[in-house]
């Protein structure tokens, strides 16, 4: 009687353990469906959030303070839409003001930098996730939901032109350009506007530089002297903008369809034989507020505000802020002193120092009016004692 | 009165093993599914069957193992390989589907028959189709239907050209979605340094690559010498000073060239680079085009 017991009791010990073991296998299945669950939910939200990303801000909301987002992108005033897409900063301050995902409360983002009130980190995710064939730069944001980390890496591709692999010509010398060369095999990225205050200060923050920074986060980084203009484009795995990559893609090529012609030919102004600007520049009566919107020369300084991000005039890849506006420094590897390209508020519009292509001889150390050679002292009229000098970056992506 | 009460609780868990019996068997499919979307959900790279999803339900060639798909994705921040194979079914024999998931980057016909650990469930029919553009991989396993979305895996085979984007053509353009991370998924430091005066990448002058590339790994950027093999010459870490006295020599390009000319580039050094004025290109003892007086 008592062996039939004891078997009867290890028989049920053991269907109890069984069942257990079976309970806790289903449940762990269940919470593992659950996850893939989670995925799903939060991936349906990826499209609205991409589209966050690359549109920026398309209704306005900054410009007409419905959105607060000075301590993100400054106060508002005269910039184009282009600053908020790709904008890190931009979608700090959706978070910050709790506008993305409207009606998901259950979402949330890990505040990454405490310190500076920032959701996102920069990062080099070829290096995050050792794989190369990733950006080297991009940002980090981790969104949160039902206690699960979802991290989601947003790069910038609203910001670089492609350019074409074909044959160039750089320089100009009695009409004959110095030589011509191509990219053929190689992909040239090139920064669509000149770096800006946000672009400066994030670096600034990422690796403790010790400088300044004067002017609201979307006005053009000036001042910074060729070597840390350089460290800055390393920060973001880039180089320096080459003074014969700057020509190839703000000169016009003549026909887009030939990459390979036998004589290249040297346009003034960004879009050829039948540019605006020349046609603006040649009627009777300078419509003056018109011009100013494409070229922001010596004239328009006292009469128009500036527009940052402006996206008119661009180049024939998509490049803006290629006439008027800030000098623009080059790395020159033919001639390291022609390094600064004379196209600025610092010429009248008439003046040919305007016209693309065309680079002044700075004899290097400071941005000082004196530092400035083989220019004719009456075309110097407009320009100050210490001059206004912006840079941008360029990357070579593997085939 | 204890007989009873024993006889009673094993009754009760009988009930109970046969109710979460059920339960296991109902979840299966599931299961095996979310483990999957688990895994591949931050995956970067699918290679499917062609031959599999030309077939309406998969059943050639008969009763053999083949390959489905073989996907990259990131396992705790490192490249792991996901193999997808299937067992065809043959006369009353069902069909398998199984999983097994590797580290880095392996070759999936090499685990064909591996005793891994894995995950497999067994079907009566498989179809499988992937839409390109959408970027679903769609299963109909007996009636169920089941949809993977791989929102990382860039469309194939595209070239740059005018106005292009810079990043890979993906579901999401410049959105990479990492899935479910451990907690403590960090931003770690950006670059580690690695010794200036080694290439990050050494190419052999028949074009031949001698190390793998980890110029991803530099410290602010990298460059590369003057070369005309497609994937580029050796590259160094650091800042570009193509042009400079003593330093590699600007790529010139190769319009110039007649033909394809492949190993000693050192004589067409003046056609395809350039340097400062008053310096010429020309090959040092390395075989590297630099720029000297």
């Amino acid at each position: 009687m008592k062996k039939t017991f004891y078997l009867g009791l290890s028989f049920l010990v053991i269907l109890s353990s069984l069942t257990l073991w079976k309970y806790f296998r289903v449940r762990e299945r269940k919470n593992l469906i659950r996850k893939a669950e989670k995925i799903t939910f939060v991936r349906s939200l990826l499209s609205d959030f991409e589209k966050r990303w690359t549109r920026g801000d398309l209704e306005s909301d900054w410009s007409h303070l419905r959105l607060k987002c000075s301590e993100d992108l400054g106060d508002f005033i005269s910039v184009d839409d282009d600053f908020t897409r790709c904008n890190p900063d931009y979608i700090n301050c959706l978070i910050r003001n709790n506008v993305l995902f409207l009606g998901k409360d259950q979402i949330s983002w890990e505040l990454l930098d405490k310190k500076n009130g920032k959701y996102y980190r920069p990062v080099n995710p070829a290096l995050l996730l050792s794989l190369e064939s990733l950006p080297r730069f991009s940002y980090l944001f981790v969104l949160k939901y039902d206690h699960e980390n979802f991290p989601i890496i947003l790069e910038d591709n609203c910001h670089e032109a492609y350019l074409p692999q074909r044959i160039y010509s750089f320089g100009l010398e009695n009409g004959d350009p110095f030589f011509r060369w191509d990219n053929f095999q190689r992909n040239l990225f090139i920064d669509k506007y000149l770096v800006s205050n946000r672009d400066l200060l994030e670096w600034i923050r990422e690796t403790n530089q010790d400088i300044k920074i004067e002017g609201r986060p979307y006005e053009i980084a000036l001042g910074l002297s060729p070597e840390k203009m350089g460290q800055f484009c390393q920060f973001r795995g880039k180089q320096l903008l080459t003074a014969h990559v700057h020509e190839a893609s703000t000169l016009h090529p003549g026909d887009y369809a030939n990459s390979r012609p036998l004589k290249s030919l040297y346009y003034p102004f960004p879009d050829g034989k039948l540019s605006k600007i020349s046609k603006m520049l040649n009627e009777d009566e300078i419509n003056l507020e018109k011009t100013c919107s494409w070229i922001y020369s010596a004239e328009c300084r006292d009469k128009f505000s500036f527009t940052h991000f402006s996206n008119k005039n661009p180049s024939w890849i998509g490049l803006f802020q290629i006439m008027g506006g800030a000098i623009e420094y080059v790395q020159n590897p033919l001639l390291p002193n022609q390094s600064l390209v004379s196209t600025s508020y610092y010429f009248p519009l008439v003046s040919t120092w305007q016209q693309l292509g065309k680079r002044l001889f700075w004899e290097g150390q400071s941005f000082q009016r004196n530092r400035l050679k083989d220019i004719e002292e009456q075309d110097l009229t407009f320009l100050q004692e210490n001059f206004d000098v912006g840079f941008r970056c360029m990357r070579e992506v593997g085939q | 009165m204890i007989r009873y009460l024993t006889l009673i609780t094993t009754l009760s868990m009988f009930i109970f093993w046969f109710i979460l019996n059920q339960k296991e068997n109902e979840l299966e499919i599931d299961f095996f599914f979310s483990q999957l979307e688990i895994h591949l959900a931050n995956s970067y790279q699918a290679n499917l069957n062609e031959d599999a999803l030309k077939q309406e339900k998969i059943i050639y060639p008969f009763n053999s193992w083949i390959v489905l798909g073989q996907f990259s994705y990131f396992s705790s921040q490192k490249p792991a390989t996901l193999c997808l194979f299937f067992h065809t079914p043959y006369k009353n024999k069902k069909g398998s589907l199984k999983f097994i998931s590797l580290p880095d980057i392996q070759v999936c016909e090499d685990h064909l028959y591996s005793e891994r650990k894995n995950e497999m469930i067994e079907v009566d029919s498989l179809s499988l189709k992937y839409n390109p553009e959408e970027r679903f991989l769609s299963f109909l396993i007996n009636d169920n239907k089941r949809k993977i979305f791989l929102s990382n895996v860039p469309q194939k085979a595209f070239s740059y050209k005018r106005f292009s984007l810079s990043s890979s053509k993906r579901a999401y353009q410049g959105l990479l979605f990492l899935g479910l991370a451990a907690k403590n998924f960090s931003s770690k430091s950006f670059n580690i340094p690695l010794a200036k005066k080694n290439p990050c990448h050494n190419v052999s002058s028949s074009c031949k690559n001698l190390t793998k590339f980890k110029c991803h790994l530099c410290e602010g950027g990298f460059f590369s010498e003057v070369s005309l093999c497609p994937q580029g010459g050796r590259k160094f870490c650091g800042p570009s000073h193509c042009g400079e006295k003593g330093e590699v020599a600007c790529m010139k390009g190769i319009f110039q060239l007649k033909e394809k000319e492949n190993g000693d580039y050192c004589r067409l050094a003046s056609q395809i680079s350039f340097c400062q004025q008053g310096l010429f290109p020309q090959c040092n003892e390395e075989k590297m085009i630099i720029c000297e007086k």
